[in-house]
């Protein structure tokens, strides 16, 4: 990831970072996830706007965010991840 | 909402095919969501991920994951200005609290159920002496820090809770570290530690409840330290079962904080640290 991270958050079993670039004008689209342990980048969720703020569930890899258009939303709610 | 069981690990070779095509649900105050994006500050799971708490504007909203449509949340009402923070009591499902532009910290508690047009007030509240930027919540639940946008950090004491009685929150009074700016706290798993993120690039680890300071760590440039300033701040969201695998995850980002919490752990601190309060 390149420019500064505006909000990040740990999964339930600290296994992945996830993180996202918001309100940062030279800042990315999308949430960066990486494996605590190693720091690579296992994955990119597409955004249409800057994230500005996310939160793993506490329990689930299910993944709430802000800052897209709509509202809120969850990747992964009420699926079996 | 029951809180959902616990996911069965996922291996991280098995990540990105795993959330492939996974679509998201999104919880829109809106019938129709207009293209601009709503500016929602924060958000927050509670503890056992039963709810989800937003905010936008002087309003909070509290989220039934099962149910995604506006009817179905309840809308907290009581800030007059924007809501900064909002954080969830560890230990007392449904119990929340925000701060923000007004200069106060308020109470609520969501199990109490919306009054009309699912709309809730504060159980209790307390005025700050300034805009409110921040609120961490200690892993008893007894404790809440709250820093004011004038850098002072006030310990509050909510170990009487926000139901069955009516005493006021009392305030410790506030203090600054230092000159710098303090822009987020979080608690140690443990409790006997808060870190504070500073303008200054810094992370510093204090002693809690005394808030003597006991180390400060150096971040290599400008990006690196705000990509640790939260790390630090939201590695405490980690459910307290796993305050092991905390402080593997703190060391591979901060091996100086990690260190530094480690040489507290045992019953005689060896390190620079300033003999830990047990109270």
């Amino acid at each position: 990831m390149t420019g500064s991270i505006h909000c990040l958050s740990f999964s339930f079993d600290g296994t992945y970072i996830c993180g996202a670039h918001g309100m940062d004008k030279d800042g990315d689209k999308g949430i960066h996830v990486a494996c605590a342990q190693t720091g690579e980048t296992v994955h990119t969720f597409d955004t249409t706007h800057i994230i500005n703020v996310l939160a793993w569930h506490p329990l689930r890899y299910w993944l709430a965010y802000a800052g897209d258009t709509g509202g809120v939303k969850v990747i992964g709610l009420g699926s079996n991840l | 909402m029951p809180a959902p069981a616990r996911s069965r690990p996922l291996k991280k070779d098995f990540f990105s095919q795993t959330f492939k095509g996974q679509k998201p649900v999104v919880f829109s105050e809106n019938a129709r969501p207009s293209t601009i994006p709503p500016h929602i500050r924060h958000l927050a799971w509670s503890s056992t991920g039963a709810a989800l708490a937003t905010t936008s504007g002087s309003k909070v909203r509290i989220w039934n994951p099962d149910r995604p449509n506006v009817k179905s949340s309840q809308e907290l009402l009581g800030h007059v200005g924007s809501v900064e923070k909002l954080v969830w009591n560890p230990t007392r499902e449904g119990e929340i609290a925000t701060t923000g532009n007004d200069g106060t910290v308020k109470l609520w508690d969501v199990r109490v159920g919306p009054g009309a047009h699912n709309k809730a007030v504060p159980v209790k509240e307390i005025a700050l002496g300034d805009g409110g930027l921040f609120l961490a919540w200690s892993p008893t639940g007894q404790h809440l820090v709250a820093g004011r946008r004038d850098d002072v950090i006030v310990p509050i004491d909510v170990r009487m809770g926000a139901m069955g009685n009516t005493e006021d929150l009392t305030m410790q009074e506030g203090r600054k570290l230092g000159s710098a700016q303090t822009n987020q706290m979080a608690f140690s798993n443990s409790g006997r530690e808060v870190f504070a993120t500073t303008g200054e690039g810094t992370v510093k680890v204090l002693d809690w409840p005394s808030m003597v300071r006991i180390s400060s760590h150096i971040g290599h440039n400008t990006r690196l330290t705000s990509y640790i300033r939260h790390s630090s701040t939201h590695s405490t969201h980690i459910p307290a079962p796993h305050t092991a695998s905390n402080t593997v995850l703190m060391a591979t980002l901060w091996l100086s904080v990690a260190a530094t919490l480690s040489s507290r752990s045992g019953t005689q601190p060896t390190g620079s640290a300033s003999t830990p309060s047990q109270t």
